[in-house]
């Protein structure tokens, strides 16, 4: 029971990783524009798409397509804030528009609809020479593709977080984020930074779809699963915070193997929104987050 | 004066056309169409309450759809309840779940409350898929649970025919339109319109923010909930999947999105224009592609979302306005009109 338990938990921890890369691109977008990007989970799921069939026609190894598939959604969320969302921002007056919310969500039935319809409700599943293989360490069986796959989300969220606090642009952001009105006297081009902001964001997402390849199936549905496991893990953590997004994707994930180990899958995944409930009630701000002027 | 005289000669006039509809049209397809328009007609009207009216984006909400057809459909099987009676256990239910969603998510910003309905409906779903029996009675799981047949036309709202259905529907319909009318007028009207355009202002005034949308949103769920109970007796089977679903929900907002939220004729417009297209896509390249027709209702939602964020109806109301008033100023030159 012990060492099961361990097991679950270090499971847990290896895909939370994976989570909070995810979910950190939520995070951001939410701290930097105020934007709730309901078509995180869509997104996803098009990257994850995108990594199958590069694997699948020129058979590169998915760590590699990792770094395509990553600028690729970096320019799809650049040029998705350039082109319209900057736009909707500009004529809404709401701090936090509700407007960007419903466009995304639309974005996102349209994203998975469309890949029902065209590619088919199939379930598909790469094949990598990683896949099924496993090592022994301390008596415990740890997934070799988990645990590349986790090192590199968590080398990821690590570097944006140092990004955002040391770099120039970084700073920018987070100064944006603080106060966007003082950031642009300052001289920060606002309208740059979000296409910035929002492009790191989605390419966070086209990162963790190719590192989730090596060892999930995929379906056009599996971009709802992942949208609401990013909000739970973003309201955990705290909106707006990178280290809180990390906090929250471990937590949920060792959530949901723990639950999965004592009851049923279904039962984790209504723990999974139970705890989301729980932390509404007595710590609305999230566990890292800081309470926001709206 | 006149012009309300006119309305109300106009709405009658409409709703003796849909009355006549049933004795001219016999096809039972064509008939079953329009009885979907109907049912999300209402849905999209009662979700407008909350999501419209008081401008709250309660994205899950279409889960009391399914809480609603559910509570009434194991009463009806097991415990022999009548429908009509039903449908207030389920929207006393709605209500209460309404009540607890609002009052965690109700202190915080608007994206929390979108968030925490759709929580709500993935726990509510989870449960009743993953559970063959909740508190004791058999809801069949993932599976579809059927409802007996008992007959007895309006009595048990079990008809032998789609125009008994058709008119049950359209019944539902005008009593939902008159509460949205009369919620829409009504002193609770102006504090929602109030606070859904800004909630400091609104409170500063002495309006009670926190209790007129919970307010709102138990009415506007109760609703909803009722509507289950006609679905469910329409339907004569429940698909957790489908009535519990996160795309329903997004259907009965995006109708009401689309048409115009926090208007009174948006909402049904939208059910109107879009619902058969559904049907028609189906009808049209068979349901071999799925997704099709969401996907389309995506796009609209997109292009409407962008390039008219109010929606169809008001943007048809502000054309028409322009409209009539240039048609006044232009005929005699040096006279001016007050418009």
């Amino acid at each position: 029971m012990g060492i099961m338990a361990i097991q679950s938990i270090i499971d847990g921890l290896l895909i939370g990783g994976v989570y909070a890369t995810i979910a950190v691109g939520l995070s951001l977008a939410f701290g930097v524009m105020r934007i709730v990007n309901w078509a995180q989970g869509e997104l996803l799921m098009i990257s994850m798409y995108i990594s199958y069939f590069v694997f699948n026609w020129l058979g590169i190894d998915p760590y590699l397509i990792m770094f395509f598939t990553a600028i690729v959604m970096f320019f799809v969320g650049f040029f998705l804030q350039k082109t319209v969302i900057s736009n909707m921002l500009a004529r809404e007056t709401a701090v936090e528009p509700i407007t960007v919310l419903l466009f995304t969500a639309g974005l996102g039935i349209v994203l998975s609809n469309g890949v029902l319809a065209f590619i088919g409700p199939k379930y598909l599943s790469a094949v990598t020479p990683y896949t099924a293989k496993s090592m022994k360490v301390l008596g415990m069986y740890i997934s070799i593709p988990k645990a590349i796959s986790f090192v590199i989300a968590l080398a990821c969220t690590l570097g944006l977080n140092f990004f955002l606090k040391k770099s120039e642009v970084g700073r920018a952001i987070r100064a944006t984020s603080q106060n966007r009105h003082v950031a642009s006297l300052m001289g920060v081009n606002m309208k740059q930074i979000y296409n910035i902001a929002f492009g790191i964001a989605i390419a966070m997402v086209g990162l963790s779809g190719a590192l989730l390849l090596p060892y999930s199936t995929l379906n056009p549905d599996i971009g709802t699963v992942y949208s609401f496991k990013c909000f739970v893990i973003v309201i955990l953590g705290g909106m707006g915070s990178t280290m809180g997004a990390l906090l929250g994707g471990l937590l949920v994930g060792v959530i949901e193997r723990l639950g999965t180990l004592f009851f049923s899958d279904s039962v984790a995944q209504t723990a999974v929104f139970v705890v989301f409930m729980l932390v509404l009630l007595f710590r609305p701000y999230g566990l890292l987050g800081k309470k926001i002027s709206m | 004066m006149k012009s309300k005289i006119k309305q109300y000669l106009f709405l009658g006039c409409l709703l003796v056309v849909l009355l006549l509809i049933p004795q001219f049209i016999t096809d039972a397809l064509l008939l079953q169409y329009m009885i979907n328009i109907l049912i999300f007609a209402y849905f999209t009207s009662m979700w407008n309450i909350i999501g419209g009216y008081a401008g709250q984006m309660a994205l899950g909400n279409g889960v009391f759809i399914g809480i609603g057809a559910y509570v009434s459909a194991v009463l009806f099987t097991y415990e022999n309840v009548n429908p009509w009676i039903g449908m207030f256990a389920g929207g006393a239910v709605c209500a209460l779940f309404a009540l607890l969603i609002g009052s965690l998510t109700f202190r915080l910003s608007g994206s929390y409350f979108a968030l925490g309905t759709v929580a709500m409906l993935h726990i509510i779903r989870l449960i009743f898929t993953s559970n063959k029996v909740i508190l004791g009675y058999k809801t069949k799981g993932a599976l579809s649970f059927a409802l007996p047949w008992r007959g007895g036309g309006l009595l048990n709202m079990q008809f032998n025919s789609n125009v008994g259905y058709f008119y049950l529907l359209l019944g539902l319909l005008v009593v939902g339109l008159l509460v949205s009318w009369y919620i829409k007028n009504s002193k609770m009207g102006y504090y929602l319109q109030a606070l859904s355009t800004n909630p400091a202002a609104a409170n500063s005034v002495g309006v009670n923010v926190m209790g007129m949308k919970l307010k709102a949103n138990m009415i506007s769920a109760f609703m909803m909930g009722l509507g289950g109970t006609f679905y469910a007796q329409f339907m004569n089977t429940l698909d957790p999947n489908r009535v519990l679903g996160y795309d329903m929900s997004v259907q009965v907002l995006l109708f009401s999105i689309i048409g115009g939220a926090g208007t009174l004729t948006g909402p049904v417009l939208a059910a109107v224009l879009l619902v058969p297209f559904q049907d028609i896509i189906r009808g049209w390249v068979g349901s071999s592609i799925q997704g099709l027709a969401p996907m389309l209702y995506g796009i609209v939602l997109m292009l409407v979302v962008y390039f008219m964020p109010k929606g169809l109806w008001p943007t048809i109301v502000k054309l028409y306005k322009n409209h009539t008033f240039k048609k006044q100023q232009k005929p005699k030159e040096g006279q001016v009109k007050t418009p």
